[in-house]
């Protein structure tokens, strides 16, 4: 297999390539490493994000024969996997999210990850409804906002019934809104789009 | 109007790309894992046979329930009386099965009703309540049930207009309140959104309800999931897709026929018999247990229509309420199709970004999105 012949292939042929010859499965990680680490980053923090996406990579590999080869594109299968994986590591998403809500209000942490951008106006109350909604939820809308999967890349990459990723998506949004309204009442984000 | 996804898309977006050294790294220990595959033609993994071994398994079980369904169809009827009468612990998915089939009657019953034509929208009026989560600077939180009214016109093309009004929140439990008083009792505010969306931009429900299959069988294989391999469906994603397919749709009476009947053949769905919605109506109650809430679905006996549901924690490992709070509820208090969009000017309008699809004309629908492809993009216009 020539480095050419891959270059142009689409995923599903590259890792049909790779059950008879592993090595053109560098190939996918050329192509996603960078997204699928910036996902795991912004979910977990960038220290973790590295440990996580290499083995996300590495379970990929084991893994590629049960990929979906009608599928064309590796994103959301390796987005799946990612996922999967930061579910085993939930501790350091959830000391993100901590450290984040405490920065935006003020307090002090030392998380590595917090950097002087980080506190808009509505982290507090968004890292508050993530932080609070089932982890089924969060990994569909983080999926949906932050991956920008299609439902049904989502559904794919979760093996989930569209309708779910649905429901999901809508029921954490519905926390995520009422949140951030409430945060607005307090006082601590402005008006915007008012009724007038 | 909160647009709260766009929010959430702020939120970390400037993390930094992977440092050379990690990427460099993670190259190598993938390098490390392919080297120790045996050169040569690669085994079908263990997964690929575990694929290929739960399809073969997958297709007699579900014909083996269908038969189960027949054969409950004609007899549970009967028997349900007797095992209620005597207090029994019936088999729950039985009772709940005869319930079912009853709405299935119901509905292959009621008269065809016409799908919403061009230029008309399916009105749905609802009212609702949600927990809203609030966290105080102390470190503190607490969560409110934040009732709504909502109204949605939905057109054939997914175009249309969206209206909803929080009233004011009650505390999910007294711990809440409690955590509210010790943050100094802030005020909790209501909000309401009044936003108009253009063709393909209220992408509410399931693709394109029209298009599904009226046979239950055929009805049971898509929602089992049939399309996605590899994933155990399950009968908890059933049941909420029962939910989703009835939720501010028009699902057509032989569609309602044939999901019930597809309801009643999903095991663990518990029969709640007599049951009041939030609106106070009468209904028959149907429940799947689940992650530790119980999802409750009202319906009509009278029409099978969607009364309502009701969300209420069951304790267990998986809820974060004690057992017995309501965590959630809605009522579908009215449903038509209507032949023109609320007067006024919207507060925000969401608008699809390109229109090179659409090029047949405002009130053609736009072709819908093939399996894989992206959610068609909408943004929030300006004005």
């Amino acid at each position: 297999v020539t480095a050419q012949a891959i270059a142009h292939s689409s995923d599903s042929d590259v890792i049909a390539q790779s059950l008879s010859h592993p090595d053109a499965f560098a190939a996918i990680f050329d192509r996603h490493f960078d997204a699928v680490h910036r996902y795991l980053s912004r979910r977990a923090g960038a220290g973790v994000a590295d440990d996580l996406a290499s083995q996300t990579f590495i379970l990929a590999f084991s893994s590629r024969a049960a990929f979906r080869m009608s599928a064309t594109s590796a994103r959301p299968w390796l987005f799946g996997i990612a996922t999967n994986v930061l579910r085993n590591n939930r501790r350091a998403e959830l000391r993100l999210l901590r450290a984040l809500g405490r920065f935006a209000a003020g307090l002090p942490d030392r998380h590595p990850d917090l950097a002087a951008g980080e506190a808009g106006e509505d982290t507090g109350a968004l890292t508050a409804a993530l932080t609070r909604m089932d982890a089924d939820q969060r990994d569909v809308l983080l999926l949906h906002a932050w991956a920008e999967l299609s439902y049904e890349e989502i559904a794919a990459s979760l093996g989930i019934p569209v309708g779910t990723v649905r429901s999901r998506l809508s029921r954490a949004r519905v926390r995520l809104r009422s949140t951030l309204a409430t945060a607005r009442g307090d006082g601590a984000a402005p008006h915007e789009g008012s009724s007038r | 109007m909160i647009d709260e996804l766009e929010r959430l898309r702020h939120l970390r977006g400037e993390v930094q790309p992977p440092s050379e050294p990690a990427r460099r790294a993670a190259a190598a220990a993938l390098a490390a894992a392919i080297a120790a595959q045996a050169p040569g033609p690669a085994a079908p993994g263990p997964a690929l046979a575990t694929r290929v071994r739960a399809r073969r398994r997958r297709a007699p079980r579900r014909r083996l329930r269908f038969a189960v369904g027949v054969l409950a169809a004609a007899v549970l009827a009967i028997v349900l009386d007797a095992t209620l009468q005597s207090g029994s612990p019936a088999a729950p998915a039985t009772a709940a099965a005869a319930v079912l089939t009853r709405l299935a009657h119901v509905a292959a019953a009621q008269p065809a009703a016409t799908a919403p034509g061009p230029g008309q929208y399916l009105y749905v009026q609802s009212e609702s309540a949600y927990p809203s989560d609030s966290y105080t600077a102390a470190g503190g939180h607490f969560s409110v049930l934040v009732p709504q009214r909502r109204e949605i016109w939905i057109g054939s093309d997914d175009s249309g207009w969206l209206r909803e009004i929080d009233g004011q929140g009650t505390f999910l439990t007294p711990a809440d309140r409690a955590a509210w008083i010790a943050a100094g009792s802030p005020s909790l505010a209501a909000s309401t959104s009044n936003t108009q969306f253009g063709a393909g931009c209220l992408s509410l429900g399931p693709a394109d309800i029209s298009s599904l299959p009226t046979n239950p069988s055929a009805l049971a294989a898509d929602i089992s999931g049939r399309r996605i391999e590899g994933g155990p469906p399950g009968p908890a994603e059933d049941f909420v897709q029962v939910g989703d397919l009835l939720r501010e749709t028009d699902a057509s009476p032989a569609l309602r026929a044939a999901l019930y009947q597809v309801a009643a053949r999903i095991p663990g769905v518990i029969a709640l018999g007599p049951v009041t919605d939030h609106a106070g109506r009468r209904g028959v109650g149907l429940a799947y247990d689940s992650q530790g809430t119980r999802q409750e679905l009202i319906f009509d006996p009278a029409t099978s229509a969607l009364l309502g549901e009701r969300y209420t924690s069951i304790g267990g490992a998986g809820a974060q309420e004690p057992a017995g709070t309501v965590v959630g509820w809605a009522v579908y208090l009215k449903t038509a199709i209507v032949d023109s969009l609320p007067a006024g000017r919207p507060d925000s309008r969401m608008e699809p970004v390109t229109s090179s699809t659409s090029s047949s004309g405002a009130g053609a629908p736009l072709p819908k999105p093939a399996p894989g492809s992206l959610v068609r993009p909408c943004r929030a216009a300006s004005g």
